[in-house]
Order: C-alpha cells, then sequence, then structure tokens
C-alpha cells in the first residue's frame, strides 16, 4: 500500500530520543570512547590511542564508503572481504614470485577490485540477479581462487613503496589516516556535489521513479559497483601494506564489520538514505569495539555475539528511524 | 494531414490476460488543450505511459510534428520534448527541491559537478512560477502531497518541453492551486504547447480542455471540441454499452437483519464519516474512481488500516479490530484488489492456497498432525463448487489464469466461513466469461445468506451486481442508490462530484 502518504511531522520542539535517533551515531562514537577510556585509561586517552584507532579503522571505513554507494542503491556486496584477498594475493605474488615493479603490485590490487566489482556489478545490473546471491557467489569463488593461486601461504615482506602505505607518516600523520580522510572528502563530494551522486540516492529511493525521470538505472548501479570496487581496492592496498604481505585469513568476515559500520552510521537498508560522515562513525565504533574487545581478551565467541548484538542493535534503530520519518508504516 | 502536431496511430498494447489498447489513434493539435476521459482502466494511462516511454506499444506508430519516432525509454521522450507529470508521484523524499525538478536534467559544469548556482536560482523561478514559496533546498519529504505536486509541475516545466502530459494533476489539489495551475496550463498553450489533460473531473474538462478525446475498454471512441458536447454526453459515451446479460438476476432481498453496520468511520488522508450498513443476503456495491478511498474504507474496516475515528458493529455488537486475523475470527473475510501480491501464494499448489485461512482445528488430527486427506478433500469440493480449472489440485497457483486464481482467491476465504465477505475489485484483470462466472458466485453467496461488499470501479458490473451502491467521491459517500433507481450515468454524476461540483 502507498508509503508516500505524507505524514506531516509537526514542527514541534525535538524531543530528546529525536536527537538521539538523528545523531545517535556520532554521540555513540563520544560516548563508547569515553566509556573505554574509563575502563582502560592508560590505553585510551592520549593522541597515540587516537590515532591507533583511526589507523585501525582505515581499512573497514574505506571499504565501508563502497559499501555506503552500494546500500545507497538499495543494493550488498557480501564479497568485499574476499575481494580484498583476492587482489592482495595478486599484488603480492606479482611482486614476490613475478618479481615486477612494486607500483604495478599496486595497480594490480587496485584494478583487480575493481574488477571484481565489474563482475558483480554486471551481473546485477545487466542479467538482474538479485545482489545477495551474486555477491555470496563471489564470496565463495575469489577466496577460493586466492587461496589456490597462493597454494593458501602467508607471503611477507613488501617492498618500502608498499610497506610506506601502511606504515609511513607525513608529518606526524599516519598514511592511512591521511588516506582514509581523503578518500571520504572525495566520497562526499561524489555523493553530494555531483549528478551521479544525486542519481545514486534517487535509484536507491524509487528505482521506478528514477526510471521515469529518465536516469539510466543498470548503468548507475553498475558505476556504483566499479566506484565501490575501487574503494574496495584502496582498502586492500592499506590492508596489504598493514599486514606486509597476504595471509590466508585476510579479509576473512570483513563484509560482517563493513556492512555495520555503513548500518549504524545510519543509511537505510532499503536504500536512499544515508550519508557518508555517519559510515565513517560507523566505522570508528566498530574498530572501538574490537580493539575494546581485544584489550579485554575475550574469546571469540563472545567476540562475535557481541558483534552481532550490534548489528542487531543497529537495525533496530534503522527501522525505529524509518518508521519515524513515514518511510515504513 | 500534418495539422495534428503528436499523432498516435493504431496503438495497441497487451497485458497478460488484458489487451489494454486496441487499435487506438490518438492525435493533439499545437497549442490545445486536448482533454482525455475514461474509466478507470480505459488505457488512458497505458496510452501516456507510451507516449512517456515507459511502456514499449506491441504495434503502432508515433509521429511528433510530422516524424516517426520511437521512444524506448522516459529518457528519449524527454529528448523529444514529452514531459510527463504522473498520477502517483515520482518524487525523492530525501533529495532537495530543487534536486527533484531537476532530476532529469541538472546543470553541471561539464565534469558532472552540480552547478548550485544554476540550479538553486532556476528552482528559484519556477517555483515562483507555480507558485510554491519555499527554499528550493527543502527536502521532499517536508513538504505536503498538494505542495509535492507543484513540485513535479515545475519539474515538467524545466524542461524545453512540447509536448505536456498531466495525468489526474488536480486530485490532492485545493481550488486556489488548481487555479494556479490552470493559470500556468493556459501560459502553456498562449506559448504554443500542447498539453494533454486526464481527468476524471469533467468540470475541469470543460473549464479547460479544446478537445477532448472519450476512451472506453482500450478503444478510443470519440474525439470532439468541448464547445460541440455536454457533461451528459460525456459520461454516456464513457459508460457505452448496454448492459449484457452477464449479471445473474437478484430477487430482491426484503428487510432481513442488519449484520455489518459502520457509523462515521474516518481515516485521514483517505475517507472521512463514512457511514453504512450492511443486511443478511445484500451485496452492497461501492463505486469511485480512482483516489476516491474505497479500498481503504474496505482495509480500515478488517483492521489492516488503524481507523482515526468512527465505529464498527458486528451483529449490533460494537468491534475493534486491529489486524484482519481478528475480521476473519469474527467471521469478516476481505479479498484484496492485489490479488497476485497479498491473496494468493502464486508459488504454491492450489489445494494449499485454498485450505491456507482455514482454522487450524478444523484440520487438525491428532495434536499436532495435519489432516492432508481431509485438506485435499475440502480442497476439492471448492473447485468444484467453484468450477475452477485446474489440471489437478497439486497444480501451483501461479499457472492458472487469473479467472481462476481469483476463484481460488474466493474458495480460500469460503474455506473461513465467513459472514461478511469483502471484495475489492474482485474482476480486476480477468476475461469476460470469468467475470461473469465470479458474478454468480458473489450472487450465490449472498442468496445463502452473506453479506456481500463489492467494490470496483467498473460501473457495470456496480449496477449489474448490486443491491444497493454506495458511490464514493474524494472520501466521502456522495449517494446512496438502491439498485432500482440506478443509473450509469446517476452514478457517474455522484462519482465525479455530484451537486458540490456540477451546480451550474
Amino acid at each position: 500500500m502507498p508509503n508516500n502518504v505524507v505524514v506531516s511531522i509537526p514542527k514541534a520542539r525535538k524531543r530528546l530520543s529525536d536527537v538521539f535517533i538523528d545523531y545517535g551515531i556520532y554521540t555513540s562514537v563520544v560516548l563508547l570512547f569515553f566509556a573505554f577510556g574509563l575502563f582502560f585509561p592508560q590505553a585510551f586517552f592520549s593522541i597515540t590511542n587516537v590515532r591507533n584507532i583511526l589507523v585501525s579503522a582505515s581499512v573497514v571505513g574505506t571499504m565501508a564508503i563502497g559499501m555506503t554507494f552500494v546500500i545507497l542503491t538499495a543494493n550488498i556486496d557480501l564479497s568485499v572481504g574476499s575481494a580484498a584477498y583476492f587482489a592482495v594475493a595478486l599484488g603480492v605474488l606479482a611482486v614476490k614470485r613475478a618479481g615486477w615493479h612494486p607500483l604495478l603490485g599496486i595497480l594490480i590490487i587496485v584494478a583487480t577490485a575493481i574488477g571484481i566489482g565489474a563482475f558483480n556489478g554486471l551481473q546485477i545490473s545487466r542479467l538482474k540477479m538479485v545482489p545477495l546471491i551474486a555477491t555470496l557467489a563471489s564470496l565463495g569463488i575469489f577466496r577460493g581462487l586466492a587461496l589456490q593461486f597462493t597454494d593458501a601461504a602467508s607471503i611477507y615482506g613488501m617492498p618500502p613503496i608498499i610497506s610506506r602505505i601502511g606504515i609511513g607518516y607525513v608529518g606526524s600523520v599516519p598514511i592511512p589516516i591521511i588516506m582514509l580522510f581523503v578518500l571520504y572528502i572525495l566520497a562526499y563530494y561524489i555523493l553530494e556535489k555531483t549528478r551521479f551522486g544525486t542519481y545514486v540516492y534517487a535509484v536507491g529511493g524509487d528505482r521506478e521513479a528514477a526510471f521515469k525521470a529518465g536516469i539510466n538505472v543498470s548503468n548507475i548501479i553498475l558505476y556504483v559497483y566499479l566506484l565501490h570496487g575501487f574503494f574496495v581496492g584502496m582498502a586492500s592496498l592499506i590492508l596489504c601494506a598493514r599486514m606486509d604481505g597476504v595471509v590466508p585469513a585476510l579479509g576473512a568476515g570483513m563484509e560482517f564489520d563493513v556492512i555495520t559500520a555503513v548500518i549504524l552510521g545510519g543509511t537505510s537498508f532499503s536504500g536512499g538514505v544515508g550519508n557518508i560522515w555517519g559510515t565513517l562513525a560507523g566505522a570508528i565504533i566498530i574498530t572501538l569495539i574490537n580493539t575494546a574487545l581485544t584489550i579485554l581478551n575475550v574469546s571469540a565467541f563472545y567476540y562475535d555475539i557481541f558483534k552481532g548484538t550490534v548489528i542487531l542493535l543497529a537495525v533496530i534503530l534503522d527501522t525505529f528511524r524509518q518508521r519515524r520519518k513515514g518511510i515504513i508504516v | 494531414m500534418s495539422t495534428y502536431f503528436l499523432e498516435m496511430r493504431n496503438i495497441s498494447k497487451s497485458f497478460p490476460g488484458v489487451q489494454a489498447l486496441k487499435n487506438v489513434t490518438f492525435c493533439a493539435r499545437k497549442g490545445e488543450i486536448h482533454g482525455l476521459v475514461g474509466e478507470n482502466g480505459a488505457g488512458k494511462t497505458t496510452l501516456m505511459n507510451i507516449l512517456g516511454g515507459v511502456l514499449q506499444p506491441d504495434s503502432g506508430e508515433i509521429f511528433i510534428d510530422g516524424q516517426k519516432v520511437v521512444i524506448r525509454n522516459p529518457h528519449e521522450a524527454q529528448q523529444l520534448g514529452i514531459a510527463f507529470i504522473h498520477q502517483e508521484p515520482t518524487l525523492f523524499p530525501f533529495l532537495s527541491i530543487a534536486r527533484n525538478i531537476f532530476i532529469s536534467n541538472l546543470p553541471t559544469n561539464g565534469r558532472g559537478r552540480i552547478d548550485f548556482a544554476v540550479l538553486y536560482k532556476r528552482s528559484s523561478e519556477l517555483l515562483k512560477l507555480v507558485g510554491l514559496d519555499k527554499d528550493p533546498r527543502t527536502l521532499v519529504k517536508d513538504l505536503t502531497l498538494a505542495e509535492k505536486q507543484m513540485v513535479e509541475i515545475a519539474k515538467a516545466l524545466s524542461f524545453e518541453s512540447k509536448i505536456f502530459v498531466l495525468d489526474e494533476p488536480t486530485s490532492p489539489l485545493t481550488d486556489k492551486e488548481v487555479e494556479d495551475l490552470f493559470r500556468i496550463i493556459r501560459d502553456l498553450k498562449a506559448r504554443g504547447e500542447t498539453i494533454i489533460y486526464i481527468s476524471h473531473r469533467l468540470n475541469e474538462i470543460f473549464e479547460i480542455c479544446d478537445t477532448v478525446t472519450v476512451m472506453r475498454d482500450g478503444e478510443v471512441v470519440d474525439t470532439m471540441p468541448v464547445s460541440q458536447t455536454n457533461r451528459f454526453e460525456l459520461i454516456r459515451k464513457m459508460v457505452g454499452r448496454e448492459l449484457s446479460m452477464m449479471f445473474p438476476k437478484r430477487k430482491n432481498t426484503g428487510k432481513t437483519r442488519v449484520v455489518l453496520e459502520v457509523q462515521g468511520l474516518t481515516k485521514e488522508p483517505y475517507f472521512r464519516n463514512v457511514s453504512f450498513s450492511l443486511r443478511e443476503g445484500e451485496i452492497l456495491g461501492i463505486f469511485g474512481l480512482v483516489g476516491a478511498g474505497r479500498s481503504e474504507v474496505a482495509r480500515t474496516i478488517v483492521g489492516d488500516y488503524k481507523r482515526d475515528g468512527g465505529r464498527i458493529f458486528l451483529d449490533g455488537k460494537e468491534v475493534v479490530f486491529t489486524h484482519p486475523k481478528e475480521a476473519i475470527a469474527h467471521g469478516v473475510g476481505f479479498l484484496t484488489e492485489d490479488r497476485r501480491g497479498e491473496g494468493l501464494a502464486p508459488e504454491m499448489e492450489v489445494y494449499k492456497n485454498i485450505t491456507m485461512a482455514m482454522f487450524w482445528h478444523k484440520l487438525r488430527d491428532g495434536i499436532i498432525r495435519l489432516d492432508l486427506k481431509r485438506e485435499r478433500k475440502v480442497a476439492e469440493e471448492y473447485i468444484k463448487e467453484l468450477r475452477i480449472v485446474t489440471p489437478s489440485i497439486y497444480h501451483l497457483a501461479k499457472n492458472l489464469s487469473g479467472g481462476n486464481q481469483q476463484k481460488v482467491v474466493v474458495a480460500k476465504w469460503l474455506c473461513t466461513t465467513p459472514r461478511v465477505l469483502i471484495m475489492d475489485e474482485p474482476t480486476r484483470g480477468i476475461d469476460v466469461g470469468a467475470k461473469a462466472e465470479i458474478y454468480h458466485i458473489v450472487s450465490d453467496l449472498a442468496d445463502q445468506g452473506m453479506g456481500i461488499i463489492f467494490i470496483s470501479s467498473e460501473i457495470e458490473e456496480i449496477l449489474g451486481i448490486s443491491d444497493r451502491i454506495l458511490v464514493m467521491y474524494e472520501g466521502e459517500i456522495t449517494a446512496e442508490i438502491p439498485r432500482e433507481e440506478a443509473t450509469q450515468e446517476r452514478v457517474m454524476y455522484y462519482a465525479t462530484g455530484g451537486e458540490k461540483v456540477h451546480a451550474e
């Protein structure tokens, strides 16, 4: 039934709950930070620690940029972790086994990730495959291929050009943080200032209406997956540099953190609503939680239970937010 | 013959089970406001969707300014100068007004960056033109329905368009806003543009249009200058045909017991203050055009929508249904108009579909086992009784014809032994023969004492089947007409507004 009926929200003063629902993500970052700070004062209240957390957030945070575009168009990608593993594996093999120039290795990593974006995007936009299934297949295919190519071995020892991306500084700022912010500003620009960004919102908001407005919906979805591939590529690069190589478990389960970050950040699973800064905040929250759980040295089982609960809460919050905005009844 | 600016020649279009357009030829001149009228389902919107590139015709040709054109998608339609204001909003609630207006042609600097200065300047100009006093940065979700419509119109004006299609643009507008809209339309006409104006408000056709084309059952009945016709002729042409022998003879039911009574039922913005009663063995028809609020009344009665006010009595006792399942438990069944989406499980077998809504205790064998034998037996009985044509009870429901699918849905509801059955557009999209069968089933059910509310936007079936007719217009009941006094003209008169609108 029509959900487009105007439920005019009276312009009364904002209730506290509304403020929380609207800006909850940013408040949560601050609250979580201070909460953890109280628990582990020695580890948390320092510039170094803020820096460490942002560095740790850089991989998930960068992948979450692309995922935000994908979810904004009401699609999904489950294959990010496998795509990163495959891309890094190819890059490392090219540099270590074939002895190619490191810059070529970097190019291979990014290009491979974009290629996987194209693989997913073509299936979804041209063959009209269900995104969940198409990318689930990719999740299996590319992890398997990467394991095959590397013989499931760990390969370490990257040339300085690559490893510096992970451990280098510009002034006193680590390079991954700079990349993270540059990429977020780029994404903000694309989403808010370009025609393409507007189309991303339009396609996710109402695919039928976007079509009637003359937007080439399937091209937009394809381009979104390509762009997403680029961000996955950049994340893979940081990952490769910080790992100083490739390991078999690389990126395993990473889709979980990435999608959680996007949903926590307020991007609606039904598409068309969301913004990129929320995603950054979501990625930081996920990292804070990961860090805290690592410091607490809890068992891996609790780890999953806790993070599962977080994504559940995020989705509940999303539902409340949608209901209040009249998107769903 | 190219005195016409737009020519659509011999257009045909069929959907599964329905021939929506049969060899339609529609022509409009430059600088003319061309009205397009017809009952719901007459094919007006389908025809315009073909012009707008939303649908592809099965056959036929389109000429613009003498040039043959092929319109493969809405983008190509825009390129050809066709602006289309759709009946349903095509706005994006979480984008600003300005971005919505220029969604199809955002001003950019060549590299894809939006030129915000130009965007906001031109948006403000257009908003001023349509008389909407809003900051173009406002998100569309914060606008009222009428304001959204003004944005739609501003959007159509943003193109360098030559042909403007307005599909029921005034439904959500107030009088003042309609005046503004008409002023804009007349300006467009003065500029020499072609305007196609679809409306079911006949007085608007007479106020603003130069020419009017009447459609019925996917065909063009007539095209004539507005000055040479009148309201009654238009209505007669819209309604057309004599009543055939499709309908069962209804005997006069006399005064039986009232089974359902509705008092002052209100659900904004759909309808308000709706009151009526339904007797045992009676078929009460509810007629109204799109947006009149018929379906919403039904949904509110069974508790699918939460009512704003009003009371509902079943057998004299007040009832409050908060969910359709409570209505079912009280013996009130509801066949939705969206048969495929809400009424049928297309991927399940026919017999499962029939027994789906049956009460668990009636099919139980022991504590948890389903009595499969009985389940199949029940299904077979209904298949026989309703003459459902299916190779076997194990056939998947999606493979049946529309009419047989509808009978399956009817059977499903009969399993719940309802005393009141509300049917929303039960014959939509099914062929004539199947329609007749549905009418006879409905009539038989009423003869067995069931109270039936029959909702439809097809005037002849309402006249043919109902014992009494309620006519709705924009959320209000404008008339209650007993079967003996009902004529097509009279029902259509009230469905397009009645005295309030037609006062001359």
